[in-house]
C-alpha cells in the first residue's frame, strides 16, 4: 500500500496543471478579488444623510421625553430634525427622509421613498420605545433607582470593534479556502480513479498481487498531503503575501485549519464516491457545474449572493458562516460542528467507497473482448 | 524451445467439437505443462465471450492467439491474469489454479497491455520501479529489476525521461519493461507491437524471443501475420469464443489446405486449343485442378510437389512459350480467412 501512497503523491505534485489550479489560482484568487473589490466594502447599504421631520400632538411627560430625544439626535449630529404641525405632516415627505408623530403615547413613522432610511428611522425609534418601556418598568417598580442612572450616553455606549478592521481580504482569503475545499479536494478524489482509466494504468494494478483494499486506501491516503498542502498553502499566502486576516488567536486559527481539513476530506470522499458510480465517464464533469453552481449560491464570490431558503442549505455556505463565526466573532460552536460532521461524512463515504469497490465486476469492453 | 529439438503436438477433438492439444515433448514424455486452460466457459450477460476453450501452453513457449475482433482473445487473457472472473471450467498457472491461489499466480505473471498503460508524471525509471515494487521488489532488487528492465528494452539511457517525452516505440518498449521487470514466469502481451516503427517493432520481437530463451513462456497476440508467424511456436486462432484451429503454422496451413497455386505466363492465341490442354494438365500427377486466365495457365498442384517439369513439357509441346513461373502458398492470413471467413483487421 505504501508504493501507492508514493506513487499518489508523486503523481499528484508532479502534475502542473493541479498545482497551479488547487494550490496556487485560489490564491492568486483571493489577492485579486480582494483588492479589486475592497473599493465596494464601504457598508451593506448607505444611509446617507437622515432628515426627521417630527411632530407631538399634546404635551406631558411622554412629549417632552420623546422631543428631548429626537433633539438629542440632532445635537448628536445623528439626523437633522426639524419640528412641524400636524397640518404639515403630508406635504414635508418631499423635503425629508421620514416624519415622526407623537400622539398621546402613540409613535407613528410616515416613510420616504428610501427604504434604508425607513428602516434606519424604524429602528431609531423602535430603540426609543424601548428604551422608553424599560424606564417605566423600572419606574414602576423602583422608582428610587432612577435618579442614580447617569443620562450621559457616554455611560453606556461604547464603540468596540474585535481589534481590527474586517477587509475584503479576510472575506476571500476564507472564500477560497472554501473555493479549493470544493474544486481542489472534490476533483482530486473524483479523478482518482478516472486517471488510472485514462492511463490505462487500472489493470495492471489490478492484475498485480496487491489487494483492491490497498490500492483503495493507498489512493486515498495518497491525495491526504495534497489536501494539506491546498488548504495550507491558500492560508499562508493570503495571510504573508497579501495581508489578509483569518482568526485572533492561535487556537482559533488551528481549529479553522482543521475544519477545513475535514471539510476537504469530506469534498474527497464525495469525488471519490462519485468516480467510483461514475467510472466509466469524467466525474468532475458532473461536478464541475454543480460546484460552481453551489459556490455561486452560497456567496463565495460575493457576499451579497444570498437566497432565502437555498444559500444556508448549501454546504459551502455552511462552512462559510462557519468560518466567519470563527475569524470575526471568535465563536467555535458552528466550526465544531462542520468538523464533526465532515469527519463522520468523511468516514460514511470511505465506507461507501470500500463496498462499491468490492462489489465492481469487470463489465465487457465489446470492442475488446 | 531450448531443450526440446523435436517435437509434435498431438490433436484431439474433444467431445463438443472442442480441440484439445497436449504438449508432448521427445520420446512422447509430456513437456512441462504451464498453462492450462480446460473448458473455460466466460458469459458476459447472455452473450458467451469465451465458449468452452481448452487448451495448454508448454514451459518456455511462445504461444500466438489470433482472432478477429470480439473473437474472445482479450477476455480469455484477462481471465488468466484475473482481472475478470469466469463461470465454467478451470485455468492452471504452473499447476496452481488462479481462483485458489490467486495471489501467487498473479506474482509469477507479467501482463503488457494493448494500451500504453504508463504514469506520465512519472519517470521510465520510476514507472517500471512502481510496477515492480507492486511484486514485492524492494531496494536493491528493484533497483536492479528496474536496470535490467529498461536495459532489456534499450531504454536505459532514458531512464530520467518521461512517457509524455517519448516517441510512440519508446513508449511501448516502456511498456513492456513495465511488465516484465518483475521477472514473471507467464508474459501475457496484447499486441505489443501497434503503432510502432518497424525499428522498434523488430527489437520488441526481438525481446520477446530473448523472452523466452531466459526462460518464460508467453502468450502474445497481434494483428500482424507476419509477427506471429516469427516469433510464435505455436498459433491458435479463435473465434466466438471458440478455438477453431490450434499449431504450428505449417500444421495451420496444411489443416485448411494441402495444395498451391502454380501461374504459368505464357502467350495464347484465340484459335488455341485450350480445353485440350487442360484436360492434359489435369491429368497429370500431382495436378489437381488446371485452367486458363487470358495468357496465364493456374495449376492447382499439391503442396508438396517440388517438380513441374513434366507440366512445363506439355505446355511446350503444344507450342506455347514459358514468359515466367510464380507459385503461391497458402499463408496465415490465408489460413485465417479460411478459417473465421473474415480478415483479421
Amino acid at each position: 500500500m505504501l508504493q501507492v501512497i508514493l506513487n499518489e503523491i508523486r503523481s499528484c505534485f508532479r502534475n502542473g496543471s493541479t498545482i497551479f489550479f488547487s494550490i496556487f489560482f485560489p490564491s492568486l484568487c483571493a489577492f485579486f478579488l480582494g483588492t479589486l473589490l475592497e473599493s465596494i466594502e464601504v457598508s451593506d447599504s448607505v444611509v446617507g444623510e437622515l432628515n426627521i421631520a417630527y411632530c407631538i400632538e399634546g404635551s406631558g411627560y411622554s412629549a417632552d421625553a420623546f422631543e428631548e430625544f429626537i433633539v438629542s439626535l440632532d445635537r448628536e449630529e445623528v439626523v437633522n430634525a426639524a419640528k412641524i404641525t400636524s397640518e404639515e405632516l403630508d406635504s414635508v415627505l418631499e423635503n425629508y427622509s421620514a416624519a415622526v408623530k407623537l400622539s398621546g403615547t402613540e409613535i407613528t413613522i410616515y416613510n420616504g421613498s428610501n427604504a434604508v432610511q425607513n428602516r434606519t428611522v424604524k429602528a431609531l425609534i423602535d430603540g426609543y420605545n424601548q428604551t422608553a418601556a424599560a424606564y417605566t418598568a423600572v419606574a414602576e417598580k423602583n422608582p428610587q433607582t432612577l435618579a442614580n442612572i447617569e443620562l450621559s450616553e457616554d455611560g453606556y455606549v461604547m464603540p468596540h470593534d474585535f481589534g481590527r478592521t474586517r477587509t475584503m481580504m479576510d472575506y476571500y482569503a476564507v472564500a477560497m479556502t472554501i473555493v479549493i475545499i470544493f474544486f481542489g479536494s472534490c476533483i482530486s478524489g473524483a479523478s482518482v480513479y478516472s486517471d488510472e482509466y485514462a492511463n490505462n494504468t487500472i489493470d495492471r494494478l489490478n492484475a498485480a498481487p496487491i489487494s483492491k483494499t490497498a490500492v483503495y486506501f493507498g489512493k486515498i491516503l495518497g491525495l491526504l498531503p495534497l489536501v494539506l498542502v491546498q488548504v495550507g498553502t491558500v492560508m499562508t499566502v493570503s495571510t504573508l503575501f497579501f495581508g489578509a486576516h483569518f482568526c485572533i488567536t492561535a487556537g482559533e486559527n488551528l481549529l479553522l485549519f482543521t475544519m477545513f481539513i475535514c471539510s476537504s476530506l469530506a469534498a474527497l470522499a464525495v469525488g471519490v464516491l462519485l468516480n467510483l458510480v461514475f467510472s466509466k465517464m469524467q466525474p468532475w464533469a458532473i461536478l464541475m457545474p454543480i460546484l460552481w453552481i453551489m459556490l455561486f449560491f452560497s456567496g463565495v464570490f460575493h457576499k451579497d449572493m444570498y437566497i432565502e431558503g437555498l444559500s444556508e442549505y448549501l454546504p459551502s455556505r455552511i462552512i462559510l458562516e462557519a468560518a466567519f463565526d470563527l475569524t470575526g466573532f471568535s465563536r467555535p460552536q458552528r466550526a465544531v460542528s462542520v468538523t464533526v460532521w465532515s469527519l463522520v461524512i468523511f468516514a460514511a463515504l470511505i465506507v461507501l467507497g470500500y463496498i462499491k469497490v468490492h462489489s465492481r465486476k469487470k463489465s465487457p469492453r465489446r470492442k475488446n473482448i | 524451445m531450448t531443450n526440446v529439438t523435436e517435437k509434435f503436438y498431438q490433436k484431439s477433438l474433444a467431445a463438443q467439437n472442442k480441440i484439445c492439444y497436449t504438449v508432448i515433448g521427445k520420446g512422447g514424455t509430456a513437456m512441462k505443462e504451464f498453462l492450462k486452460v480446460q473448458n473455460l466457459v466466460k458469459y458476459y450477460g447472455d452473450f458467451c465471450a469465451v465458449d468452452n476453450l481448452s487448451f495448454s501452453v508448454s514451459e518456455r513457449e511462445i504461444f500466438g492467439l489470433l482472432g478477429p475482433n470480439g473473437a474472445g482473445k482479450s477476455t480469455t487473457m484477462n481471465i488468466i491474469t484475473s482481472l475478470c472472473g469466469f463461470d465454467k471450467g478451470s485455468v492452471e498457472v504452473d499447476r496452481m489454479d488462479i481462483v485458489k491461489y490467486k495471489e501467487k499466480v498473479r506474482r509469477i505473471i507479467g501482463m503488457v497491455p494493448q494500451e500504453i498503460a504508463l504514469y506520465p508524471f512519472l519517470s521510465a525509471e520510476e514507472n517500471v520501479k512502481f510496477f515492480a515494487s507492486l511484486y514485492g521488489l524492494r531496494g536493491r532488487e528493484l533497483n536492479s529489476a528496474a536496470k535490467e528492465a529498461l536495459e532489456f528494452v534499450g531504454l536505459s539511457d532514458r531512464a530520467k525521461m518521461k512517457p509524455k517525452k517519448m516517441s510512440g516505440g519508446m513508449k511501448r518498449r516502456l511498456n513492456i519493461a513495465c511488465g516484465i521487470a518483475h521477472r514473471p514466469k507467464l508474459i501475457i502481451m496484447d499486441e505489443p507491437t501497434v503503432g510502432v516503427d518497424a525499428q522498434s517493432r523488430e527489437h520488441i520481437l526481438a525481446s520477446i524471443k530473448t523472452l523466452r530463451e531466459r526462460g518464460a513462456t508467453v502468450i502474445y497476440t497481434s494483428h500482424y501475420m507476419n509477427e506471429v508467424e516469427d516469433i510464435c511456436d505455436r498459433i491458435a486462432i479463435i473465434d466466438h469464443g471458440k478455438f477453431v484451429a490450434c499449431g504450428t503454422e505449417q500444421e495451420l496451413i496444411s489443416s485448411v489446405s494441402d495444395s498451391k497455386a502454380l501461374k504459368i505466363s505464357t502467350e495464347i492465341s484465340a484459335d488455341f486449343p485450350a480445353n485440350e490442354l487442360i484436360s492434359e494438365l489435369s491429368s497429370l500427377p500431382n495436378v489437381k485442378k488446371a485452367r486458363i486466365d487470358e495468357d496465364r495457365i493456374i495449376l492447382e498442384v499439391n503442396a508438396v510437389c517440388r517438380d513441374f517439369s513434366l507440366c512445363l513439357e506439355h505446355i511446350r509441346k503444344r507450342g506455347l512459350p514459358i514468359c515466367g513461373i510464380t507459385s503461391e502458398s497458402m499463408n496465415l492470413e490465408d489460413v485465417f480467412i479460411a478459417l473465421t471467413g473474415r480478415e483479421l483487421r
